[in-house]
């Protein structure tokens, strides 16, 4: 069983591959202080490998020095759901969510509750949630397969079984805190209004990098939800960044 | 009320004078003609608050007429340095040299006196309204005015009176803080005669800020109410400090006129030596002025200018190391009231310190027009080495010809800086001596990933996420074993039925064991071949097979449900027959011949299994 799990996982592994040979020029414009060319050349790469956590980060780097805070801001949330325990990642991310008058921890949450809560990323407890369901699986089916080895597998798979419902709870909590359905205000002060279209009055102006959960969409209009102070409406589409 | 007074005035001091205040006076030149006037600047300066006023001698030989005062303070780290500049409009009485003695202040050094000379000049055509006029200015004789009455601002039917005061404003409605000019004149007839000091009392201006506009005051002749008319004309700068209507108040000027005594001789000669002076008071109407507030569209940053702006920005040096100083000099010209302009914000610059900037203002009055130039002055300190931005310094106002805001912004100012010494980005920060420690300067987001490296098995458990379908796998294993189980469950609740469907697999593994002894034990294997066929026969049928005889087994298996053929019956008699055979045969069994016999019965036993059904 061990066997072939570890066989599973080494096929699903993928091979890290070599640095691709412009990254040392996206690099260069970015320490040339050509932060909108740096922040092009990284954005190709990073959609050639959009699971890249620190092409990600890169990105948001170059982003925030040419002076987009809501892409820069689009960005590292992208590194972040990636790369939840980099250092560097979540200091870049709580950085620009300040400039946008956002806090990264959410207020009246106890910060260490808060980085022990993320410190996994959505896909690693995926991972995790499918790891202990095959586990928990295959030892119940080698219960029933063997009649003889029941009693001693039975307990293992009750173990693997209850890992399983842990790291699952777990994921469906990381993806209604975090769900996938979010998204960045790339636009300086953005209308939000009322319905779908400029005949609807304005309800808000949101400052750019403002973080917002996408629950709609009619047209060119997105009706989405501010995280932060929980008012919803509508706004352009083209103002706001999708993270996924 | 501020009161200005058209002849000598002695002015009252308004408390002790600080240390350090000096007086200085100056004419505009030394020689004037009779019908001319000279420009008298008394400067007090000092590093008091507030300075005192000078105090003007008796000139006989002049009339003097105040035309405002202009004032600048600067603050300097608590330091107060301030002065005021006090002109005076000097007209000449009569030719010759003269002396303008010392003017002192309270607490003051006095200045020196003044040499100044009377010339005589061609009489001029006077014009209405015009410049100052040969004798305008002097106090013309009879008649004599009426005492105490206000005179009209507009000449009565059929009879203008000999003097009266007029006043108006340039425009009749203005925003706040735009520039509004107020002309007051008093208009005296050809032969009245004045003596002594006329003093002119200013309007009531609440609501407004007041600039005097030199010079003051300017004669001329003119015509009003179909009569010849002398006047003496003052002009002031109003600034509204407030929206709304605002009113002026009426302008007086106390006057003495020269009443002829009764003359014998009928000459009039006595006229001039023994006249009675007479007392008297004319005022203007007063003024109302619709006062608006600043249009819409108001920038945020609006500072309350109404005029016409431009600003530059320049630093002493741009090489500098950190922790030295750069002075930056900060200069906003235009027009309106330029005062008014507030002290800039320093820009929050991590990089650069800024200090308390230092103030100036020059204002300039020509054309009737308030002009100036404010200059604030700040020191600049580079904390750290590189190159340092000093961004535009922007001012919102309002511009009143074009009808719109503007904004007059200075160019950025970039400074190289040059490492300083160890220690002089701490002194910049001017702060006491203290411990060695970081000094942080400014925040910005971390750098590149350098070497981006992502742990295998977060990868690993990311891709094994994202199977997909593959992860149906272990629950089609767990059905699959479910089932078995089952099914195993089902076997064993049916003993007869698990043994008919197992009694080949016996009867097989029996044959293999026979088949596995040596040629040496080929009478065990024949035995084991012949206990294979009955075993399987009494499997089959459910019986014991200790008791099992051929006859019973054709019969049993006949009476199944589904019976075997003939062919396979007879297969299984001929090798039951065999088995007993060599069961007693004598000298035993060769090996080859139990091989065969196993053969026979394993093709006995398939082709029954093959046929039968319970």
């Amino acid at each position: 069983m061990t066997a072939l799990l570890a066989a599973l996982l080494a096929l699903a592994a993928p091979a890290r591959a070599a640095a691709p040979p412009d990254l040392a020029a996206a690099r260069g414009l970015y320490d040339a202080g050509r932060y909108d060319e740096a922040a092009a050349a990284f954005e190709s790469l990073a959609a050639a490998a959009p699971r890249d956590a620190a092409l990600q980060y890169d990105l948001g780097a170059a982003l925030f020095k040419a002076g987009r805070l809501g892409r820069a801001t689009a960005s590292f949330e992208r590194a972040f759901a990636l790369d939840p325990r980099d250092s560097d990642v979540r200091e870049n991310l709580a950085f620009a969510l300040r400039r946008a008058g956002e806090d990264l921890v959410p207020p009246g949450t106890p910060p260490a509750l808060f980085w022990l809560f993320t410190a996994l990323s959505e896909r690693e407890l995926a991972g995790l949630h499918w790891l202990c369901a095959w586990a928990a699986l295959l030892l119940a089916a080698a219960a029933f397969a063997a009649p003889r080895r029941r009693e001693a597998l039975a307990p293992w798979a009750a173990g693997a079984a209850a890992v399983w419902l842990f790291f699952g709870l777990w994921w469906l909590g990381l993806r209604s805190v975090l769900p996938p359905s979010r998204g960045v205000v790339v636009a300086a002060k953005a209308e939000l209004r009322h319905g779908p279209g400029e005949t609807f009055g304005v309800a808000f102006i949101v400052p750019e990098g403002r973080r917002v959960r996408v629950l709609g969409a009619s047209g060119a209009w997105l009706e989405i939800g501010l995280l932060k102070e929980g008012a919803r409406g509508w706004i352009a589409a083209s103002s706001v960044e999708r993270l996924f | 009320m501020r009161r200005l007074r058209l002849a000598l005035v002695a002015l009252a001091l308004a408390g002790p004078a600080a240390a350090a205040v000096s007086v200085t006076a100056a004419l505009d030149r030394a020689r004037v003609a009779l019908d001319d006037s000279l420009v008298l600047s008394i400067t007090i300066a000092g590093d008091a608050t507030f300075l005192p006023e000078p105090k003007l001698p008796p000139i006989e030989s002049f009339s003097i007429y105040s035309s405002g005062k202009s004032s600048s303070i600067s603050i300097v780290n608590g330091r107060v340095t301030s002065s005021i500049v006090y002109t005076y409009v000097v007209t000449p009485r009569g030719l010759g040299k003269f002396t303008i003695p010392a003017i002192s202040a309270d607490g003051a050094t006095p200045s020196l006196p003044i040499l100044v000379e009377v010339v005589k000049t061609a009489p001029k055509t006077p014009d209405d309204p015009g410049p100052a006029a040969p004798g305008a200015a002097g106090p013309p004789g009879t008649p004599a005015p009426r005492a105490e009455a206000p005179a009209p601002a507009r000449p009565p039917d059929g009879a203008a009176p000999a003097m009266l005061v007029l006043a108006s404003l340039d425009k009749a409605r203005a925003i706040v803080n735009e520039q509004v000019t107020l002309t007051v004149r008093f208009l005296y007839s050809d032969g009245l005669r004045l003596v002594g000091d006329s003093q002119y009392e200013a309007p009531a201006m609440t609501g407004f800020l007041a600039e005097d506009l030199p010079p003051a005051p300017r004669n001329g002749l003119m015509t009003y109410g179909g009569r010849q008319y002398a006047y003496s004309e003052i002009k002031t700068a109003l600034f509204a400090i407030q929206p709304g209507k605002l009113t002026i108040g009426p302008a007086t000027v106390h006057v003495q006129v020269a009443q002829p005594i009764s003359d014998p001789f009928g000459s009039g000669f006595l006229d001039s030596f023994f006249a009675t002076a007479r007392r008297g008071v004319v005022r203007s109407e007063p003024l109302t002025l619709q006062v608006d507030p600043p249009p819409p569209g108001k920038p945020a940053d609006f500072m309350g200018l109404v005029g016409q702006l431009t600003a530059r920005a320049s630093a002493d040096r741009t090489d500098v190391k950190a922790g030295d100083a750069v002075t930056l000099t900060l200069e906003l010209v235009g027009t309106g009231n330029v005062k008014s302009i507030p002290e800039p914000a320093a820009p929050n610059l991590p990089a650069l310190r800024f200090f308390e900037p230092e103030s100036s203002v020059a204002v300039e009055k020509s054309n009737d027009l308030v002009r100036g130039r404010k200059t604030f002055r700040t020191v600049v300190v580079p904390r750290v080495s590189g190159v340092a931005v000093v961004p535009p310094y922007e001012f919102s106002y309002y511009d009143p010809v074009r009808r719109r805001y503007a904004r007059a912004a200075t160019a950025p100012l970039t400074l190289r800086v040059a490492p300083g010494p160890v220690g002089a980005a701490a002194a910049a920060r001017g702060s006491a001596p203290a411990a060695p420690g970081v000094t942080p300067i400014a925040e910005d987001i971390r750098y590149l990933k350098t070497a981006p490296e992502r742990a295998p098995l977060s990868a690993s458990l990311s891709a094994f996420a994202d199977l997909g379908p593959w992860h149906a796998l272990p629950f089609a294993a767990l059905a699959c074993a479910a089932l078995l189980d089952w099914r195993r469950r089902a076997a064993d609740s049916d003993p007869r039925g698990r043994r008919f469907r197992e009694a080949r697999r016996r009867a097989e593994e029996r044959l293999k064991a026979a088949a596995e002894l040596p040629d040496s034990e080929a009478p065990r294997a024949a035995a084991l071949a012949a206990e294979a066929l009955a075993a399987f026969v009494a499997d089959k049928l459910d019986v014991p097979p200790a008791g099992l005889t051929l006859k019973t087994a054709v019969e049993g298996l006949r009476a199944l449900r589904r019976a075997p053929s003939d062919a396979a019956l007879e297969a299984l008699r001929a090798a039951w027959e065999e088995a007993d055979l060599r069961r007693f045969a004598p000298g035993g069994v060769a090996g080859a011949e139990a091989r065969r016999f196993a053969d026979q019965t394993r093709d006995a036993i398939r082709a029954l299994d093959q046929e039968i059904a319970r």
